[in-house]
């Protein structure tokens, strides 16, 4: 018998921090005329925007290609259970001033897809590179720090651009940020044997309605840490322990390695 | 539904602009939310009678405060900085100065001759909070060993930008003062916005710094410049801003280079709604604190490197169209006595401004009685044109300016009348002749859409010549109905009844567009008429006028541009070596009583685009390492202003003699024939690229 753990606990936040934060889409969508060709360009992901950093091409890297696809799908599942399950209103059923620039999807505001996706992929990306560097180490491996602020900040425009575009909150990408974090951590554990991972949470309730998403204050690239924010960690999660690694995930993970080296 | 005209004369203050603003254009001003705030205004003091000086803030402060006394509201002074006093010249106080004021203030100016006496006149600002001016600076902000100060002031201002940055990472901008924004609890330089000085830039650079690079979007939001949870528009935002585009042209340095280590900036972002309201009338008093600000923080610089004055030179890429384009400006005369102040300053004092876009804007006429081409001659009657557009959000003006003399007692040279879009459904005013602060208003349904005055000023000092000023509603309101104004064409007739030959009246259309990066606002009007060709044979924009034409492309020059003192520069196309097509030029008009007029156009012109086809100049955008083109004569001057530094630290001149020398000097190297003066001045200057890559193989 599979014993299953929980990974994240989603609960939704007051029908107040969505008004407040109604005030974001308003400021954000001075953007719009600057973001137009991102965001019409993102409507049905944005996994190529991470391609130009990394120097990856499909012909080259089949398998890193693959597994960045594996880890979306994986985001995107995920995603679209949590979305149905706490039915959040998208923007535009605030108020019809919001007007998004492109058609709202069908399926619920919190959390972000686009968030968690990228945020999963950006994970999963930085902990195989920083794999493939603890091995070789050449190229663009060399300016690990470096490129790992710049993976997550791609990841947090691509998510902002869905706030100007205007089918999201803010808040909508910070939960999509902490999900997909998790989630790519969570993968890259069970493709790399690595024990031990948390269980993480986004407490809707207990975010500041007034604030805007910056995922700089949930997680730190550079130590490789989830930073304890009030809405997203209580003092009784646990840490799941024991060994994790699939042994299918892992010589998947070591074929898109084989590409690095 | 009512609609008349009714005789009316100034409400508020001697400034047609100011009277227009706080009436019937009130619910029209961005940030007017408060039933009766404070405001900003630049002030052009008088002569006391009593010491036949300058009258002194605390004279003038306690005369209108009495005259307010006893009426409710709040007290008409609230706030005039003592530091104009302290800049004393070398006999006289400095006439302009900056005051926050109460409306009640302009209430008193219109209505009191003798208040008039004390303030000839006052430009409304915008609503403001009000505290003190430029304190001490709160830390010392060592720069290193600088030898020029360079001033910026616009908008959009990328401070945390690598191009402002020495070799370790921390800024080379000394202080940088955005005048809108939240106010910090510690105080503001004057009342209003939020200083950042260099220690605080750095420490914002540190704490922003993740895996070796700075977050600037996050730098942005904590400085308050770009946080999406505050209203108001955020320059530094979007990818490119035009105030970051002229700081790098003007000040921008490869952080290794040695050379930017040498030159501190100091930066006044202006408040954006004074931007975003491209009318101009009421940037005057940022504009003045900003110049002043700036020299007073370079002589912070020098006492704190301990070096004696240093040389400053400053950049203001901004620009209107109407004004009487002689120099007399308020903000213009205002410049020009801020340099002559300090022309016995140890070290020189420049000022760079650029000779506008409007050159084919079509916002010129001009009426002249001795050619009877223009002229309908039997009842010497010309009409102007103007054609406003629908979906302009703010208020347009137009100003006709007589030539010099006061007006006749009880009589008048010319008269005006004004027949809005839609006549004879709507009625045609009447003549509006030469009586000082008076004039008329069209009211629709007891809402004034449209008021016309007459203004003359006294002032033994000013430009001496009579204005006839015609505002107007926006076309469009998105706030609760209010009765607007209609667009279309509104005919001005000028009669003229005692002008004679040479006599000449002028007319300008104000700018009322909508700047780089903004939300659309306000649509430019202009001046239409049958004979204006704007376009040749080929289907090229023709840049020349027709004599039978009333309607000039000459003498669109920057209306705040025509002053003495201030560098005026142009812009050409560095490949085709012409001047560019919206450079606008002269010529300009002689001060009263003057054999010549300060200037026949710009000074000289500096590349405002790489070639026909590749627009613009490339410089900084908003985020380090983010290159961007941005065209105009806003582009030009800067580079100006950036060589004009670097003859600072070499110990050289930098006036606007210095850079007509320089442009005289390249043009004598080159093999096509150098532009008109009233559009190229001295000529082409041939600069270093700096920051100006071209983007062609020569």
């Amino acid at each position: 018998m599979t014993r299953y753990s929980r990974l994240f606990n989603m609960s939704r936040p007051s029908l107040a921090v969505f008004e407040n934060q109604l005030e974001y889409l308003n400021q954000y969508a001075a953007l719009r005329s600057d973001r137009a060709e991102e965001i019409l360009f993102q409507i049905n992901g944005a996994m190529d925007f991470f391609f130009p950093i990394i120097g990856v091409h499909p012909e080259r890297a089949k398998w890193t290609v693959e597994l960045i696809s594996a880890a979306q799908r994986m985001a995107f599942i995920t995603e679209m259970r949590f979305k149905q399950a706490l039915a959040c209103r998208r923007p535009d059923e605030y108020s019809p001033q919001v007007q998004p620039m492109i058609q709202t999807p069908a399926h619920g505001s919190l959390p972000s897809g686009h968030a968690t996706e990228c945020f999963t992929v950006a994970m999963v990306l930085i902990r195989l590179m920083k794999a493939a560097a603890a091995g070789s180490g050449g190229g663009v491996l060399a300016q690990m720090p470096l490129l790992g602020q710049q993976i997550m900040r791609q990841a947090a425009r691509i998510a902002i651009n869905r706030t100007v575009a205007g089918v999201h909150f803010p808040v909508d990408s910070v939960a999509g940020a902490v999900l997909g974090l998790t989630l790519g951590s969570y993968l890259a554990d069970r493709c790399e044997g690595k024990p031990g991972y948390r269980s993480w949470r986004f407490i809707g309730p207990a975010f500041p309605g007034d604030a805007d998403f910056d995922w700089q204050t949930l997680y730190d690239v550079e130590k490789d840490t989830f930073k304890p924010v009030d809405y997203t960690h209580q003092p009784d999660d646990r840490l799941f322990g024991g060994d994790t690694q699939s042994p299918l995930l892992a010589e998947f993970w070591n074929k898109a390695l084989s590409e690095w080296s | 539904m009512a609609s008349e005209w009714k005789q009316a004369g100034l409400e508020f203050g001697t400034d047609p602009y100011c009277d227009w603003s706080l009436g019937p254009g009130r619910d029209f001003l961005l940030g007017h939310d408060e039933p009766d705030p404070w405001f900003t205004t630049l002030l052009r003091r008088g002569t006391d009678p009593d010491t036949g000086d300058v009258v002194t803030t605390a004279r003038l402060k306690s005369a209108f405060n009495a005259a307010g006394s006893g009426t409710p509201g709040k007290d008409p002074v609230a706030y005039i900085s003592a530091y104009f006093d302290r800049l004393r010249g070398k006999s006289r106080l400095p006439a302009y100065i900056t005051a926050i004021v109460s409306a009640k203030f302009f209430k008193l100016l219109a209505e009191r001759p003798d208040l008039q006496g004390l303030v000839p006149a006052a430009v409304l600002g915008l609503p403001a909070g009000f505290r003190t001016p430029f304190p001490a600076p709160r830390s010392p902000s060592p720069t290193g060993p600088c030898k020029v100060v360079v001033g910026v002031i616009d908008d959009g201002l990328a401070i945390a930008h690598e191009r402002f940055r020495h070799a370790d990472g921390t800024t080379r901008i000394a202080y940088a003062w955005a005048q809108d924004g939240p106010v910090p609890a510690s105080g503001a330089p004057a009342g209003f916005g939020r200083e950042y000085d260099k220690a605080a830039i750095d420490q914002l650079l540190l704490q922003c710094t993740h895996g070796g690079l700075v977050d600037e979007d996050a730098f942005y939001r904590i400085a308050g410049l770009a946080d999406f949870g505050q209203a108001g528009h955020k320059g530094v935002a979007g990818r490119s801003s035009h105030g970051t585009h002229v700081m790098d042209l003007a000040a921008g340095y490869d952080p290794r280079d040695g050379e930017g280590a040498e030159r501190a900036i100091v930066c006044v972002q202006l408040p954006s709604a004074i931007t975003a309201d491209t009318s101009g009338a009421r940037l005057d008093p940022y504009v003045h604190l900003a110049m002043n600000y700036i020299l007073d923080r370079a002589d912070w610089i020098a006492r704190q490197q301990g070096s004696g004055p240093l040389p400053v030179v400053i950049n203001f890429s901004y620009g209107t169209v109407a004004g009487p384009h002689d120099g007399t400006s308020e903000l213009e005369a205002a410049i020009d006595e801020f340099v002559q102040i300090h022309t016995g300053r140890p070290q020189p004092v420049s000022v760079v401004l650029p000779s506008g876009n409007s050159h084919l804007s079509r916002c010129h006429a001009q009426l002249a009685y001795d050619t009877t081409s223009m002229v309908d001659a039997e009842a010497a009657t010309s009409d102007l044109e103007w054609r406003v557009l629908p979906d302009d959000r703010t208020s347009s003006f137009v100003e006709i300016w007589l030539p010099y003399a006061p007006p006749p007692v009880g009589a008048s040279r010319v008269e005006l009348q004004i027949a809005p879009p839609g006549s004879p459904t709507h009625p045609t005013s009447p003549w509006i002749g030469e009586e000082p602060g008076q004039g008329v208003v069209w009211e629709r349904d007891g809402q004034v859409v449209c008021k016309a005055v007459y203004t003359f000023d006294p002032d033994p000092n000013p430009t001496g010549r009579g204005r006839f000023v015609v505002a107007i509603r926006p076309t469009v309101y998105l706030g609760a109905p209010k009765r607007l104004a209609p667009s279309g064409v509104w005919r001005i007739r000028i009669r003229n009844i005692s002008l004679g030959s040479g006599e000449i009246v002028h007319a300008w259309v104000q700018r009322d567009d909508t700047p780089h990066g903004y939300p659309t606002r306000g649509r430019q009007a202009f001046f239409d008429h049958a004979s204006y060709e704007r376009f040749d044979t080929g289907g090229f924009e023709l840049e020349t006028d027709s004599p039978a034409c009333i309607v000039k492309r000459a003498g669109l020059i920057n209306a705040i541009a025509t002053g003495e003192k201030p560098a005026v520069i142009g812009g050409y196309l560095r490949k085709e070596a012409v001047v560019s097509k919206y450079s606008a030029g002269g010529p300009t008009t002689p001060v009263r009583d003057a054999p010549a007029p300060w200037r026949t156009g710009p000074d000289a012109v500096a590349v405002g685009d790489d070639s026909l086809v590749h627009w613009g100049v490339l410089a900084a955008g908003t985020r380090s390492g983010s290159t961007v083109a941005l065209t105009g004569t806003s582009v030009a001057a800067p580079q100006v202003t950036r060589w004009i530094a670097d003859r600072f630290v070499a110990g050289d001149s930098g006036d606007r003699t210095a850079v007509a020398g320089k442009a005289t000097q390249d043009e004598a190297g080159r093999s096509t024939p150098a532009p008109p003066v009233a559009r190229g001045g001295a000529g082409r200057l041939d600069l270093p690229p700096g920051r100006a890559l071209p983007r062609f193989w020569p």
